[in-house]
């Protein structure tokens, strides 16, 4: 089944390349997202098989393919705005089905179950994004294509590294193949020097997607650049694919003598990216590159988590969960606020509230969701995640975590409570350049009232999802 | 034993002929071979001028060097023959007694007070630091490689062997010892002895200020330095176990040889700019160290 | 013989630390591309026919020929012919790279393996720190790009010494090599080049705050 998905995404890619109207491009859109739907469906039907031998639809692919899916839908449907009939017919082709591309490719890398199959749809997943970070075709956009494809790139090559040096350390095992379940059977047994070795490569390697601490800052750059949509696609999107790669090497090595190692290292990353995170957004003037700030803290918090252990596996989980969810509607709202307003700077923004009462208050709940204040949902994960740290006598990093989350608490909204209600600083009056239709919120919010729900009731089915995949881990 | 002699005999002849080699390659006749040591005797018929800035280390400073040079033969062995007195790392010895004559040099050009003798001073000062790993490397790989660590029984124990990484690590050696030798002689293209500009010059800016005696100690310890290298090379390629008669005609050829190529070098070849040239010196210890790479991955230290 | 190729590849990166021409960057990717060509023969003496084939044409073809023409292109196009007139001085590039080949020297004695030589560990280990020193120390994107490619080829080295067993792994790693390679030389540097009259990476740094 999925080698069907696969050659019809190709297949509408490829006459997408090839379409000169703007309203076939949107049709076919629409006919890849509806095979999108179809495929999850497939696949919530059939978890736990085996298709082509290398991809499986475990649990964890299962989740984050459902979270892919509802994210790319409304990342279609806000983006229609983008495009209207006077655009060169080569930009939109050129969108959309690099569009296409990337979230098959995303899709792929989900379900995969071989170290390097995931590697190569992960350096193909750069490949299309950077096409969609360029479409504005502006100067700035040509400054952050390059850092993105570069830094990437060199990022890829350090994680090719790494499982140069996992199947270093396999080859007396007489394994062939690299899979994530063979890796697991036989981790006690294998060098733990290179095992270490293997781990940091692939660690910093794929921290240029997950936008953690080393390498986080192309996903800064790109998020200011690119589309709003597309913003959201690469916050969410590849930002999961980061975290649920290392996460497989993680578990698959859980195992063997590193472990201790690992979590040390994870925390240690976690931190920094906070840090840097908390740093950077009291500096911010770009609203989506605050919003990029949000995401580099948020995925340093899954970090901590997933190296702090116990309640903090499912913590971990559920922050990635909501965050997908709470981002996204971000992006969405942020990039209607670009189109009332014209502008994302800050010190020309501002009045969001008189000129589009319905977006700002979006905006507001928004910002409310992501910075983990009651009700939202990721208040819960947060308060797991301080537990988990207390139980495991961690004093130091939970309170570093708490002094620049509230750093970060004052910095973003500072700057969003500036947009909503004050006078912008340069003194320019604003009217609304554009108009926006009301109906294109119905996305954010019933996002952000899922957000909201998952505070005081978390649904059986997530509950068992989310155990499914952490069922293995030593939890101390 | 035998050694010192010949080293001496060719110490003669060597400026001479680098001196020779560069009038014919200009067009002219030139003078004679022994013209530099004609020069020499005539130098010290003279009487010495000192400067009122100067004091004993000015006056010491060229007889320190000759001192140490001498010292420093006593170690240099000659084909199969051991040196006057070896010992195990002599070559340290070797080094170090060279850079004791260079350090009185370098502090008897300061004790002139004169900035231009100063700034020689400090070019040559750095040239030397940055040359010298380059002669310890390539000395320790040899004694890696043979399993001595004394200048008689490295030469003689090496030879150019079946193994063609081994030839290959000889000629990188050879083509290093000349490098070596050309600097620490300061010769082109570190430095030109026939500039005396005084922004350009490293060498000849050290040795200025001095005239009669000393003039004529430093071109004699100038000359034998010449044909110690000349000799550490021809030990380098020259197999020890062949007749001794053979090799001493190799030895004098060889010296020839090299006095033959400096004086060529030195009519081909400009002097490298100031900046690039502590790059270059670089560059030869960075050759050094490859060189002692091959040699760690042939005597299998490298390798499980 | 086969020791002297990988004596070779390791006087290839000492000479590109002391370069400042682009020039002799592009011609030394080149002459690592055939020195790649040989080693490869002469290790992978397991694989099939196919396979051999494809690493062959990736490292003469590919590394040795195509990408060194783009190079050249790009030189000629943007007239960009040396590094940064204020950049990293080479002396102490090349100070720097000679510590790397000591590091490399120490480690891969540490990292010992009875499954692998320590010469590949060693060779790859000192193309990847050259790699990084150049991209981290130069200021033109033109000198980024070649430390990227240095670092393709400690990859390379490395996936050769481990890929005997598996033929998949290398093949992948050629992969890599050519769609990122001639994505970003092919296409971008022409853009930026028209775009910016100065391959200077401080041209790129507008996106801040």
């Amino acid at each position: 089944m999925i080698a069907i998905y696969f050659v019809s995404a190709l297949i509408i890619a490829m006459t997408l390349l090839t379409v000169r109207r703007l309203a076939v491009a949107r049709w076919l859109m629409m006919l890849f997202v509806l095979i999108q739907w179809l495929f999850n469906g497939y696949v919530l039907m059939h978890t736990g098989e085996t298709d082509l031998t290398y991809f499986t639809y475990d649990p964890a692919g299962v989740l984050f393919l459902g979270l892919l899916t509802l994210v790319s839908t409304a990342a279609v449907i806000q983006g229609l705005p983008y495009f209207n009939h006077q655009t060169r017919s080569t930009h939109f082709r050129h969108f959309y089905a690099s569009l296409t591309g990337l979230i098959a490719f995303i899709t792929g890398a989900y379900l995969a179950n071989e170290i390097t199959l995931v590697w190569i749809l992960v350096e193909a997943t750069t490949l299309t994004a950077s096409v969609l970070i360029y479409s504005e075709r502006t100067t700035h956009a040509l400054e952050a294509t390059w850092k993105y494809i570069f830094i990437c790139s060199v990022g890829i090559a350090l994680a090719y590294m790494g499982i140069l040096f996992l199947s270093l350390s396999m080859k007396g095992t007489g394994m062939h193949g690299l899979s994530f379940a063979g890796l697991a059977k036989v981790a006690h047994t294998l060098d733990p020097v290179y095992l270490k070795i293997a781990f940091a490569f692939v660690l910093v390697g794929y921290s240029t997607k997950m936008e953690l601490f080393p390498m986080h800052t192309v996903g800064i750059d790109a998020n200011s650049v690119a589309l709003p949509p597309v913003g959201a696609l690469i916050s969410t999107g590849l930002v999961n694919l980061g975290f649920l790669s290392i996460f497989r090497v993680y578990k698959a090595l859980s195992g063997s003598p590193i472990f201790s190692w690992m979590n040390h290292v994870l925390i240690l990353a976690g931190i920094l990216s906070v840090l840097v995170a908390a740093g950077y957004m009291l500096k911010a003037k770009h609203t989506k590159r605050m919003l990029a700030y949000s995401t580099l803290e948020n995925m340093g918090l899954v970090a901590i988590a997933l190296g702090t252990g116990g309640i903090g596996y499912y913590a971990a989980f559920l922050l990635v969960i909501l965050h997908t969810l709470t981002k996204s509607s971000l992006f969405f709202q942020v990039g209607q606020m670009g189109r009332v307003l014209g502008t994302y700077k800050l010190d020309d923004s501002g009045f969001y509230l008189k000129l589009f009462p319905t977006g700002a208050i979006a905006l507001l709940f928004g910002m409310l969701a992501i910075l983990a204040i009651p009700p939202s949902g990721l208040f819960v994960s947060e308060f797991l995640i301080m537990k988990a740290l207390v139980a495991r006598n961690s004093w130091v990093v939970l309170i570093l975590t708490l002094i620049l989350l509230c750093c970060v608490i004052y910095a973003m909204s500072t700057r969003v409570l500036h947009l909503l209600f004050s006078h912008p600083r340069e003194g320019a009056d604003l009217h609304a350049q554009c108009r926006v239709g009301k109906w294109e919120t119905v996305s954010q919010f019933l996002f952000l009232l899922v957000v909201v729900g998952a505070c005081f009731y978390q649904p059986p089915f997530l509950q068992d999802i989310i155990n499914q995949i952490i069922a293995g881990l030593p939890n101390y | 034993m035998v050694g010192i002699p010949l080293i001496l005999l060719a110490a003669f002849f060597f400026p001479g002929i680098i001196l020779r080699t560069k009038s014919i390659v200009s067009g002219r006749k030139g003078p004679g071979v022994l013209q530099p040591m004609i020069d020499i005797r005539v130098l010290m018929g003279k009487g010495s001028v000192y400067s009122t800035t100067t004091g004993w280390v000015f006056r010491i400073a060229p007889v320190i060097g000759l001192a140490t040079m001498l010292a420093a033969i006593l170690v240099v062995p000659f084909a199969k023959m051991h040196a006057v007195i070896p010992f195990q790392a002599d070559f340290v010895f070797f080094s170090y007694m060279l850079a004791l004559g260079k350090f009185f040099m370098i502090i008897g050009a300061l004790d002139t007070g004169s900035s231009f003798e100063g700034m020689g001073a400090n070019r040559e000062a750095l040239y030397s630091m940055l040359i010298e790993p380059a002669f310890l490397v390539l000395m320790g790989t040899f004694a890696m490689l043979t399993g001595f660590t004394s200048f008689s029984d490295v030469f003689t124990a090496f030879h150019l062997s079946e193994n063609p990484i081994i030839t290959v690590f000889g000629l990188i050696g050879f083509y290093l010892l000349v490098q070596i030798a050309m600097i620490e002689n300061s010769r082109m293209p570190i430095d030109d002895p026939k500039t005396h500009l005084e922004l350009t010059m490293v060498h000849e800016v050290m040795i200025l200020d001095y005239s009669g005696f000393d003039k004529a100690l430093i071109h004699i310890t100038t000359a034998i330095k010449f044909a110690v290298y000349g000799s550490l090379i021809c030990s380098s390629l020259v197999p020890s176990d062949w007749h001794p008669g053979y090799q001493i005609l190799l030895f004098f050829s060889i010296q020839a040889g090299f006095a033959i190529i400096i004086g060529l070098a030195e009519s081909f070849h400009a002097r490298n700019k100031m900046q690039k040239n502590a790059k270059f010196i670089l560059t030869l210890t960075a050759v050094a160290m490859l060189a002692f790479l091959v040699v760690l991955i042939v005597t299998n230290k490298l390798i499980i | 013989m086969f020791y002297l190729l990988i004596v070779l590849f390791a006087g290839t990166l000492v000479y590109i630390s002391t370069s400042e021409r682009f020039r002799s960057y592009a011609k030394l990717i080149a002459v690592q591309g055939v020195l790649l060509f040989a080693i490869a023969l002469m290790e992978l003496k397991t694989l099939d026919l196919g396979n051999l084939i494809f690493v062959s044409a990736e490292t003469l073809i590919f590394k040795s020929i195509v990408v060194p023409y783009f190079l050249f292109r790009i030189i000629n196009t943007t007239k960009v012919y040396k590094v940064h007139p204020k950049a990293f001085p080479s002396f102490y590039s090349l100070l720097f790279s000679m510590v790397g080949l000591i590091i490399s020297i120490i480690l891969s004695d540490v990292l010992k393996n009875p499954s692998l030589d320590a010469v590949f560990l060693m060779i790859a280990l000192f193309t990847l720190y050259t790699g990084v020193l150049l991209i981290i120390t130069h200021r033109r994107i033109f000198s980024h790009m070649i430390g990227f490619l240095v670092v393709e080829n400690a990859v390379f080295f490395f996936s050769l010494a481990v890929g005997s067993e598996m033929p998949m792994l290398i093949n992948i790693g050629i992969l890599l090599d050519i769609f990122v390679s001639v994505l970003i030389i092919g296409v971008l540097m022409n853009r930026i080049g028209t775009q910016f009259s100065d391959l200077e990476s401080n041209n790129l740094t507008s996106l801040k705050h």
